[in-house]
């Protein structure tokens, strides 16, 4: 299918992105130093403008870096500002050499790539004062997705740091149709070393360790002999220097009985939200099922829950994929 | 027996504690100086912060005891990213169906150690007659996750507000706005792998008072005629599926800020060959006059 899509001009008009700056190794312990959980401060920035983004984002990484908020820039602003932007900046760890993408309100605003150390770091500026709900993408080398949300409470005419993100691992299986007894391979991306716990909901909920290697990359074969016959949901969470992330998005497979013939995979991109076929679960993505919203008769390729109509459930596995 | 028990109860307290401090709730609660001052009940409905990570909710806010009515909404700052229902109120009921990307479990702020709740929707509720009036929420729909159901507490479970002054005077919410809505973006996409038809894809935002309404136009020329506004809702199918026309979408929030943005007619559609077409026939027309002109003279 021919597919033409016009982007509008205002789309990422409101936003003058400072910069973007990956921490790699000059900030190792930046992201890591709080200490098992996210935290937020504040703190007044001056003199900002498009000339001086290298200085700019290292006050921010000085005062984020601390986490308590208040402190002073260490590097003195060249131009002192009347007008002191208002920015957020969002500090934390994905996996290595990733995508990174910010949305805010469901709407992409900005992307980068992610460290050796699965270390990132964003920095916006002209940020809307309140409350804003970011939504922080990451996407794996192989297109595995994992989101976290940060509705977070932007103060006017300073900086606003989120540090200690922590995404949770990606996640995909080998097969997901497999015969009682074959090996099933679980595998996805982390931050490198970590620690990953895996957990497979059964009639007992199976919990398996596995641990990231130097690029972040974790995989554990399991036997599924173990495992009940029927449909089974697996997913990840990962540990790393005290730091732990939530679990991702569970993936489902099926243990059919053995000798039972197992339909191939379709090759997809492994998000049932997404209706128009782009591999992405957005604002279009959105209007397709809004458009189908309690109507008779819905398309069985629109039904993302499969029962034949489209309601409140169907938005939430939607917002659970979103990728923007 | 009893050493048994009281080891149960003690290895069970923190269970339940920690279960409340994670389940999600709707809360609400109205501001009392401007009740005193303008006797007009400003409401705030948040949802408080919870480990379950509320992806999707729609609600009612209905009147159950007394006679009063609701003025206006304000949704600008609200969590909720995308509106499927916008907060609309149609027989004296708010009724509203959103989705927050990611899911909702607490807003992060840099004078709290803990993480806040977000709030949903702000409404304003007056009367004619001073007593009391009490507010509930019906039809309370809530997920997490995939489609996992949560069953959400309501605090308190009836809002009672009691009115000792009544004014007429006409309170806005949105008094303040001034700022046009901003991230208003726009797509002409195909809605599915299968249909053929063109469809025009927007949203936008308003931090302030929220977005009210969008309007939609198509037209030759390059600026929208002021008449011609039709108000639209996403996804809007194209008038003009050889998308020849201009396309003009219009965002206006609650209180009357606008902004537009348009999309230029695409040069590369497939009526394209028609123009090839037409232009051939006349070549072929003009040839054939030419050659009956020759064999007349």
């Amino acid at each position: 299918m021919t597919r033409r899509i016009f982007f509008g001009a205002a789309v990422a008009a409101p936003f003058s992105i400072i910069s973007l700056l990956l921490l790699g190794l000059a900030y190792p312990a930046l992201a890591i130093n709080v200490s098992g959980s996210l935290q937020v401060s504040v703190s007044a920035q001056v003199g900002p403008d498009n000339n001086n983004n290298n200085n700019n984002n290292n006050n921010n990484n000085n005062n984020g870096g601390g986490g308590g908020g208040g402190g002073g820039p260490v590097n003195p602003p060249p131009a002192p500002d009347l007008f002191p932007t208002t920015g957020v900046v969002f500090i934390g760890k994905a996996y290595p050499s990733s995508n990174i993408s910010l949305l805010q309100s469901g709407r992409l605003i900005v992307r980068t790539i992610s460290g050796p150390d699965a270390s990132f770091l964003i920095s916006i500026s002209n940020a809307t004062p309140g409350t804003s709900n970011y939504l922080i993408v990451a996407e794996d080398p192989f297109g595995h997705q994992s989101s976290f949300s940060v509705p977070v409470v932007v103060t006017q005419s300073a900086t606003t740091t989120v540090s200690g993100i922590f995404i949770a691992p990606t996640l995909d299986l080998s097969k997901h149709q497999i015969n009682l007894g074959d090996n099933l391979v679980i595998f996805g991306r982390s931050v490198p070393q970590s620690d990953v716990t895996i957990s497979v909901h059964s009639s007992t909920e199976l919990f398996l360790q596995a641990k990231a290697d130097s690029s972040g990359a974790y995989l554990y074969t399991l036997d599924t002999s173990v495992l009940d016959l029927g449909l089974h949901d697996v997913k990840s969470k990962s540990s790393d220097q005290g730091q732990i992330s939530d679990f991702g998005q569970p993936v489902s497979f099926a243990v059919l009985d053995k000798g039972k013939p197992i339909e191939p995979d379709i090759p997809t991109c492994g998000l049932s939200g997404d209706l128009n076929g782009d591999c992405k679960v957005d604002l279009v993505d959105f209007s397709i099922l809004a458009y189908w919203y309690k109507r008779p008769n819905p398309p069985a390729d629109v039904d993302v829950k499969k029962d034949k109509k489209i309601d409140l459930a169907d938005f939430s596995i939607l917002a659970s994929q979103w990728t923007g | 027996m009893k050493k048994y028990i009281f080891i149960a109860i003690v290895l069970l307290i923190p269970r339940f504690v920690a279960q409340a401090a994670t389940t999600p709730s709707l809360s609400w609660s109205f501001d009392q100086a401007i009740l005193d001052a303008k006797g007009q009940a400003v409401v705030s409905l948040m949802i408080s912060p919870s480990d379950e990570g509320i992806n999707a909710i729609s609600a009612d806010i209905n009147i159950n005891q007394g006679t009063a009515r609701f003025n206006q909404i304000q949704d600008g700052n609200s969590i909720i990213s995308a509106w499927i229902e916008k907060p609309t109120i149609s027989n004296n009921i708010i009724h509203f169906a959103g989705i927050i990307p990611g899911g909702f479990a607490g807003v992060y702020s840099p004078f709290n150690k803990d993480k806040q709740p977000g709030l949903v929707l702000q409404f304003v509720l007056s009367t004619k007659t001073p007593g009391t009036v009490s507010l509930g929420i019906s039809n309370v729909q809530a997920f997490s996750g995939q489609a996992q159901a949560l069953n959400l507490s309501i605090d308190p479970q009836n809002l009672n507000i009691n009115f000792t002054k009544v004014s007429d005077e006409h309170f806005s919410l949105s008094k303040s706005d001034t700022t046009t809505p901003s991230d208003l973006g726009l797509q002409i996409t195909h809605l599915d792998k299968d249909t053929k038809n063109w469809f025009a894809v927007f949203s936008a935002r308003d931090n302030e008072s929220g977005i009210d309404h969008y309007e939609y136009q198509e037209s030759f020329e390059s600026t929208p005629d002021p008449s011609k506004w039709q108000t639209a809702e996403s996804p809007k199918e194209l008038i003009d599926q050889s998308l020849h026309h201009y396309v003009f979408v219009k965002a206006v929030d609650r209180n009357g800020n606008e902004k537009i943005i348009s999309v230029q007619p695409n040069p590369s559609s497939n009526s394209t060959w028609l123009y090839v077409g037409i232009f051939l026939a006349v070549i072929i027309l003009l040839g054939v006059l030419t050659i009956v002109r020759q064999r007349r003279l």
